[in-house]
């Protein structure tokens, strides 16, 4: 078997990892899938190191992590990403999908579905849904998202718990 | 409901979640890459996956054309020796105060005789080096490093 073949087996067992921690990250298909082929493109130039590690997929979700928040520091503008210059009671819409979700009643028996909660999740503004997914799936504390998004405690909390209340609106009756 | 319960529910209603699948352009997208990458000639790729002899013949060629560079060019020679002392002068220094250092504990060690050697080594050598440590520290610091 080659080293191609090798590769190939290997962007098989992972891609659906790395797809689904980039696209809870970013909230968006097109984008998790140019990231995610990035994460590969690297792995592919270290894969004598990591092909049979044990810890190809914790580098590969690190790898995934730093791609998906430089993506969005880029686009830091556009999005208004992590953006400590406004006032903190002042996030502007929290939750479109919830805003948008009253209007008939098929909408609120959809939003009880998993389908729903993880369209809310993707529709969070960046900077609550990032650290959420950072705690709730990648299981960092506190002090290491702030760390990592270079944002004070006290946003990441507050972000955090805004996301939250955010998503329960989408599975509360 | 308390930001404590909210975190449970929310966590148990996102961890229930399916994980998105990677679409199936993926890893077609991501294999055409790299068999494009693998079909380039091994000088196209990254320096770091060269062939061994390669990469030395590299190091040795790019070595030379710098001393080449500096040799030939003038006002290159004078300032790459400014440059190298920059360098140098501290590790020289760092010697010079270590064969002190080493030539002080031989004079004491046989000054003391062979019997109380053994037992007065550690104190001595850590008395040198607070002494030493002092005398770096004021001239840097006190003396700004004049003399």
């Amino acid at each position: 078997m080659s080293d191609v073949d090798r590769f190939e087996a290997f962007v098989l067992r992972f891609q659906d990892m790395v797809f689904a921690t980039a696209y809870r990250l970013l909230g968006r298909h097109a984008d998790a899938e140019d990231v995610s082929q990035t994460v590969f493109l690297r792995a592919y130039e270290r894969f004598d190191q990591i092909g049979e590690s044990p810890a190809a997929a914790g580098w590969l979700k690190t790898v995934t992590t730093n791609l998906c928040l430089n993506h969005l520091s880029r686009h830091r503008a556009r999005f208004r990403l992590f953006s400590e210059l406004r006032p903190a009671d002042d996030d502007g819409p929290e939750f479109e999908v919830a805003s948008q979700a009253e209007a008939t009643p098929d909408r609120l028996a959809a939003l009880e579905t998993n389908e729903a909660l993880g369209e809310a999740l993707a529709r969070l503004p960046d900077h609550q849904r990032v650290p959420i997914v950072l705690f709730h799936f990648e299981e960092r504390s506190y002090q290491e998202i702030a760390a990592l998004l270079g944002v004070s405690l006290g946003k990441v909390k507050t972000d955090i718990h805004r996301g939250r209340e955010a998503l329960r609106q989408s599975f509360s009756p | 409901m308390t930001p404590e319960e909210l975190e449970q529910i929310v966590h148990q209603r996102l961890r229930n979640l399916p994980a998105p699948k990677a679409p199936r352009s993926l890893a077609p997208a991501v294999m055409a890459a790299v068999r494009a990458r693998a079909s380039r000639p091994w000088y196209a790729r990254p320096w770091r996956t060269w062939p061994a002899g390669a990469r030395v013949a590299a190091a040795v060629s790019l070595t030379l054309l710098a001393a080449a560079v500096v040799a030939l060019l003038p006002g290159v020679a004078p300032a790459a020796v400014a440059t190298l002392a920059l360098v140098v002068g501290p590790v020289t220094e760092a010697v010079r105060v270590a064969g002190t250092l080493a030539e002080a504990g031989r004079t004491v060690a046989s000054s003391f005789g062979s019997s109380f050697g053994p037992v007065l080594i550690v104190p001595v050598v850590i008395m040198l080096s607070t002494v030493a440590a002092v005398g770096v520290t004021l001239r840097r610091v006190a003396l700004g490093g004049a003399y």
